[in-house]
């Protein structure tokens, strides 16, 4: 099989943001990662009413608001409010987070998720969310805990990593760098 | 370690499988970004089930070990082996020997399952235990994709 056939013809970094200080670290990852790659990035927020949707709520009340709302603070606060990446993508979908990441990252080349550390039970160290998408990904998934360091050199424009064309691949620059 | 401590380090958990290679690949390609330098790691262990006696006289799981490592780092990259890479055997678990090499490393690269697990299994228990435990990114690969459609 040709693997052209099946590839789509641009790189995409799915990352999941919760506005969580995990989630803010996956994206300095994912950036970093998409920057290198010649990738564009899709932060993806997911929301439910979960246990509110059986009880009252204010009628203004709009969840997939405060949805888009947490998710432009958290990427204005790592990336700057002016210094968005050019081609960054925001998805803001209703569901379970899980099943929303593996959703979108279907056909990506990477999901990143910052593994919160502290969800769960004692013992269960890897969130629930980055422990299903560890689990039922089908792209590469990276994985970042509070203990891993930020990624390497983000004080300048990495766009070394330049991954090996397949046969007859376009290239697809896409301008995705920027400075931060 | 024989480079400079200070040198950004990449581990990648080898067995020997195609996602094992993928992660060979993914790994080259950040270490190229990040002038870091790789670890090749693979571990081998004496079959548990087995008692000493199964095994015939001359069977060395370790030279077996070395000899897949080396085999899949040519595989990948032939010639063209990152500078400064280190391949790495060791006896354990390998879950437990990964980890302990990824102390101290920018990321650990891995296959979601390798050649263990069954189908049904959706990943490895070493690969889910590394991504749980491990200290630096993690990252996991997964499918059956050649690493060339994954990387390209």
């Amino acid at each position: 099989m040709n693997v052209d056939d099946v590839m789509p013809m641009t790189r995409r970094v799915v990352v999941g943001v919760d506005g969580s200080e995990p989630s803010k670290r996956a994206l300095r990852w994912a950036a970093y990662l998409a920057q290198s790659m010649h990738a564009s990035i899709e932060a993806v927020i997911a929301w439910n009413l979960g246990a509110a949707a059986y009880a009252p709520y204010p009628s203004n009340w709009d969840p997939a608001d405060d949805a888009r709302i947490t998710i432009d603070h958290t990427l204005d606060s790592v990336f700057g409010a002016q210094h968005h990446p050019a081609d960054l993508k925001v998805t803001v979908l209703e569901g379970y987070p899980p099943k929303v990441l593996l959703d979108v990252s279907a056909d990506a080349d990477m999901l990143v998720i910052g593994s919160r550390g502290h969800g769960g039970f004692a013992g269960l160290l890897l969130g629930s969310v980055s422990a299903a998408c560890t689990e039922h990904a089908t792209c590469p998934v990276l994985v970042t805990h509070g203990t891993t360091p930020e990624p390497p050199n983000t004080g300048h424009s990495p766009a070394q990593l330049v991954a090996p064309a397949s046969p007859g691949h376009q290239s697809t620059d896409r301008g995705t760098r920027h400075d931060h | 370690m024989t480079t400079e401590p200070n040198t950004p380090r990449i581990v990648v958990g080898v067995d020997g499988s195609d996602q094992s290679k993928q992660a060979l690949r993914w790994a080259a390609r950040i270490a190229t970004a990040e002038n870091a330098r790789i670890d090749a790691v693979a571990a081998w262990d004496f079959p548990s089930t087995l008692g000493w006696n199964a095994l015939p006289l001359g069977y060395s799981p370790r030279l077996d070990i070395e000899k897949s490592l080396t085999d899949a780092v040519d595989e990948v990259f032939g010639p063209q082996r990152p500078t400064d890479m280190q391949l790495i055997t060791r006896e354990g678990n390998a879950a437990h020997v990964l980890l302990m090499y990824s102390q101290g490393a920018i990321m650990i690269v891995l296959g979601s399952r390798g050649h263990g697990g069954f189908a049904g299994m959706m990943m490895g228990s070493v690969s889910a235990e590394v991504a749980e435990y491990a200290t630096c990114s993690a990252l996991i690969m997964h499918g059956n994709a050649p690493a060339t459609a994954i990387a390209a």
